[in-house]
């Protein structure tokens, strides 16, 4: 309570001085040297917003939204002031929230919150908690232990306050089947449908009338604004049409991917080890070799591998496991071994001893797991990919001078086009809004002719990339601005609208008049017909109707319920402009509905939302209501 | 310029201690007295907050996992022993739902009753009353539920309100009532709510108010 009072009056005097200090402001507009510094956007309870947090939250939004859309990304959103406003709100309500929480008294305790740290998968290794992972995941978002741990202490009470209202939501069969057999009601009604077009005689359209929606809707009556450009593309997909590749460059890319399939291969084995010095003199070097080819000999007749490993094996490390050395790849035993070893084609084959710098080796293949996905050695593949490389090397080489050529002759795209070999191509016309088959599909593209720069100063744009591998630049080649159109141009076009309009209303006074009538007790087939009507058959509607029309169908479930058996009317219009003079007969409910199945899930869903996720959003839009808020507008 | 000897330092001292030396002494001792309780007053509530937030953390996976009994339990350590705390009025709403499930109304009931008298929020207070609401309409209990929900202040949940008393006035045969009931709580539903649609049905199933 306290605090709430000193950081209002606080707020308030703050205000008065700012008011203060605004008048020289407004007088000589020095705000501007302020920029940057301490100046705030928003006052929320006595807490500033400085208007660097909020330029640097407004370009990380932006920088996300701009990654998830790619080139749909339409800046025009993202500099609207409804889109400043939203992040802004935004930040008010984090700030908002993180006081509620602290003053409402949502605590959790350091322990608490070091345990679910511990126990977030993404800190894991192996089912345990790894400091360094977590270190490591840290540093790469950019934050340091404190503040990460101050935002999940954050987070974790926000959830407190969330899950009470979201989780408990209660959702009866009562109240899910009220709705069901609403969405389930079935009307039985007659339809009678007046076309406008038999009201003719009736209306007129004058030309006072016509010159009066030009002048005073002139906006409507005009053209957009409209470009069309002359660009250049160079992309790495059309370099590759013109590059060769000779024979021996695919021959040579073959026997490389050769070379890695094998590369990748994983041998287990099993050796045995007879101590030799490499600078052994002969004799103990004949003693080392009977003894090894003793041992073949002994295993070529049957002897078990690993009994003979652990008996005579001079490698104590693998002698233990029976000789077994476990997976092996390539590049991690002396040279000589891995030669041995992977010249071994089945499992359980034998090598001859072999000798490297440890002593002499017999070693026996015990298990061969192939290089994972070992890519298919495929020729068209193999020059496929070999042109896609060159043509990105191409490409890339030609990129920096597309660049600058683009750049240091800003008034024409000749030169690039005559240097780098490309065509210059022009679209059709396009507005602001961009869109169609052509370049105007892209976003970038469009922003780019409707630069000032461009537009104005008819210089090139910079080079764009509208795609990886793919750059392009555009100038603008003939440029309408919007223009009023004049009044004989339009002037059937208004006639036309306008006729429509009067016949509409005329048609919906019939109805009314119709609709009084029917009050007064006429008959419904008598005053439909009297008026010109087609009088359709009694017939059941149902809410989802495919071969009913929509409007129609919506106006008849808006029709007030029969009294007492008594039929109730009503007029609408509905899609296609004729005017339907409805007379509901009967309403039917189904008595029992099923409360499984798709619509009912949908229902429950849309309910338990309605009592748990909505609590939570009134629960915020009441903080704000209570809140004392200062936004400053000329800041944004 | 008046001095004065040591001597005279030192009686004046003297006489000076005998005559407020005890008030000193004891004012020092009460006022280290009140800094320590107070300190230790916001400890332990501190504390008290942070062993509440670990039950209702326990609370939350219990539901996940249905169990209805532990849960329960937990809640109403939380709802006795804890309700200075917000976790005891969060705690009431979740037993209300869990009761709920169980097919237990009154139960529920009970849990909400006291989440409207006891919680500590205003939201947690108006969101366990339009519940409260809800669950004596499906009762029957139309007038008793439809003066509990006669508030001043809706606190926000005004479309939840206004479209409880419209079911309720429905309920009771009121069309015109509940018309205009639905009608306010469209009004003020959150922008953009999924829940538009089945609200929009409700209201229109009473026809336009252009009726004699």
């Amino acid at each position: 309570m306290l605090s709430t009072i000193r950081e209002n009056t606080k707020g308030w005097i703050a205000g008065i001085i700012l008011g203060l200090i605004a008048i020289p402001f407004a007088l000589w507009g020095i705000n501007y040297y302020f920029e940057g510094g301490s100046v705030k956007v928003a006052v929320v309870n006595g807490v500033d917003i400085g208007v660097d947090a909020y330029r640097r939250t407004l370009d990380d939004q932006r920088r996300s939204f701009q990654q998830m859309l790619g080139q749909r990304f339409d800046s025009r959103i993202f500099d609207s002031p409804d889109f400043r406003n939203r992040v802004l709100d935004a930040m008010i309500d984090e700030i908002l929230m993180t006081e509620a929480v602290k003053s409402e008294g949502y605590r959790i305790s350091s322990v608490e919150l070091a345990r679910q740290i511990r126990q977030a998968p993404q800190f894991q290794r192996e089912g345990q908690f790894d400091p360094k992972l977590y270190e490591f995941m840290l540093r790469n978002a950019g934050l340091d232990a404190r503040s990460f741990e101050a935002k999940l202490r954050n987070d974790v009470l926000m959830r407190h306050v969330e899950s009470g209202y979201t989780q408990s939501a209660i959702v009866s069969t009562a109240d899910m089947q009220s709705l069901m057999r609403l969405q389930a009601q079935e009307r039985e009604a007659v339809i009678a449908v007046l076309k406008p077009a038999r009201l003719q005689s009736q209306v007129k359209v004058t030309p006072e009338a016509i010159e009066q929606e030009y002048s005073q809707n002139a906006g409507r009556y005009k053209t957009t604004e409209r470009v069309r450009i002359q660009y250049l593309r160079l992309s790495a997909a059309d370099l590759s049409k013109d590059i060769r590749v000779s024979p021996d460059e695919i021959q040579q890319a073959l026997a490389d991917a050769a070379q890695t399939t094998t590369a990748q291969e994983e041998r287990r084995a099993s050796h045995i080890l007879i101590k030799l010095d490499p600078a052994a003199d002969p004799a103990a070097e004949k003693a080392a070799m009977s003894k090894i080819r003793d041992l073949r000999a002994k295993l070529l007749a049957g002897g078990d591998f690993a009994t003979l490993a652990k008996a005579h094996s001079e490698d104590p490390g693998s002698a233990r496991q029976g000789g077994d050395l476990g997976q092996i790849a390539r590049g991690s035993m002396a040279k000589e071994f891995e030669q041995a070893l992977f010249a071994l084609k089945k499992p359980g084959s034998l090598s001859e001893p072999i000798r490297t710098q440890y002593g002499l080796h017999l070693i026996k293949l015990t298990g061969l797991k192939s290089a994972p996905n070992a890519p298919t050695v495929n020729r068209a593949k193999i020059e496929a990919d070999l042109r896609a490389r060159k043509a990105e090397q191409r490409f890339f080489d030609l990129s920096e001078r597309f660049h600058n050529l683009v750049y240091e002759n800003p008034d024409s795209l000749k030169p690039a086009a005559d240097t780098l070999g490309l065509k210059l191509e022009t679209s059709d016309w396009f507005t602001r809004a961009g869109g169609g088959n052509g370049v105007a599909a892209n976003r970038k593209l469009v922003e780019a002719a409707f630069d000032s720069e461009v537009l104005d100063q008819a210089r090139n744009s910079q080079a764009i990339e509208t795609a990886p591998g793919t750059l392009v630049a555009l100038r603008i080649l003939a440029h309408e601005p919007a223009r009023q159109r004049p009044l004989s141009e339009v002037r059937a076009g208004i006639e036309k609208t306008l006729l429509q309009a009067a016949l509409q209303n005329r048609a919906m006074e019939i109805g009314q008049e119709a609709v009084k009538k029917l009050q007064q007790g006429g008959t419904f087939e008598s005053v439909a017909r009297g008026y010109g009507m087609d009088v359709n058959p009694s017939r059941r509607y149902k809410r989802d109707m495919k071969d009913a029309d929509r409007l129609l169908v919506q106006a008849l479930f808006r029709t007030a319920h029969p009294d007492q058996g008594k039929p109730s009317y009503d007029a609408a219009a509905s899609s296609d402009g004729s005017m339907a003079l409805i007379m509901l007969k009967r309403v039917v409910e189904p008595d029992t509905v099923s409360v499984s199945g798709n619509e009912a899930g949908n229902i429950r869903r849309s309910l338990e939302a309605r009592r748990g996720r909505d609590y939570f959003e009134y629960y915020r839009a009441n903080l704000r209501n209570q809140a004392s808020v200062k936004i400053y507008k000329d800041q944004l | 310029m008046e001095t004065f000897n040591s001597d005279d330092q030192v009686a004046w001292l003297k006489s000076w201690w005998k005559q407020y030396g005890k008030s000193l002494l004891a004012g020092v001792i009460i006022g280290l007295l009140l800094l320590a309780g107070l300190n230790y007053w916001k400890q332990s509530r501190t504390q008290r907050a942070e062993t509440a937030a670990l039950l209702y953390e326990n609370m939350l996976s219990e539901l996940q996992q249905g169990k209805a009994e532990a849960l329960l339990a937990s809640a109403t350590r939380l709802m006795q022993d804890y309700s200075g705390t917000p976790y005891a009025g969060k705690a009431a709403l979740l037993a209300a739902r869990s009761r709920f499930d169980a097919g237990d109304l009154a139960g529920a009931r009970q849990h909400l009753d006291w989440a409207v008298k006891h919680a500590e929020e205003t939201a947690v207070q108006h969101s366990a009353r339009v519940r409260l609401g809800r669950l004596m309409l499906e009762q029957g209990e139309t007038d008793a539920a439809l003066s509990l929900i006669a508030v001043k202040d809706q606190g926000g949940f005004d479309s939840e309100y206004e479209e409880l008393r419209g079911d309720l006035l429905l309920a009771k045969g009121d069309r015109n009532g509940a018309r205009q009931a639905y009608r306010h709580a469209l009004d003020k539903l959150p922008r953009n709510s999924a829940y538009a649609p089945l609200l929009t049905l409700k209201l229109e199933n009473l026809g336009s108010e252009a009726k004699p």
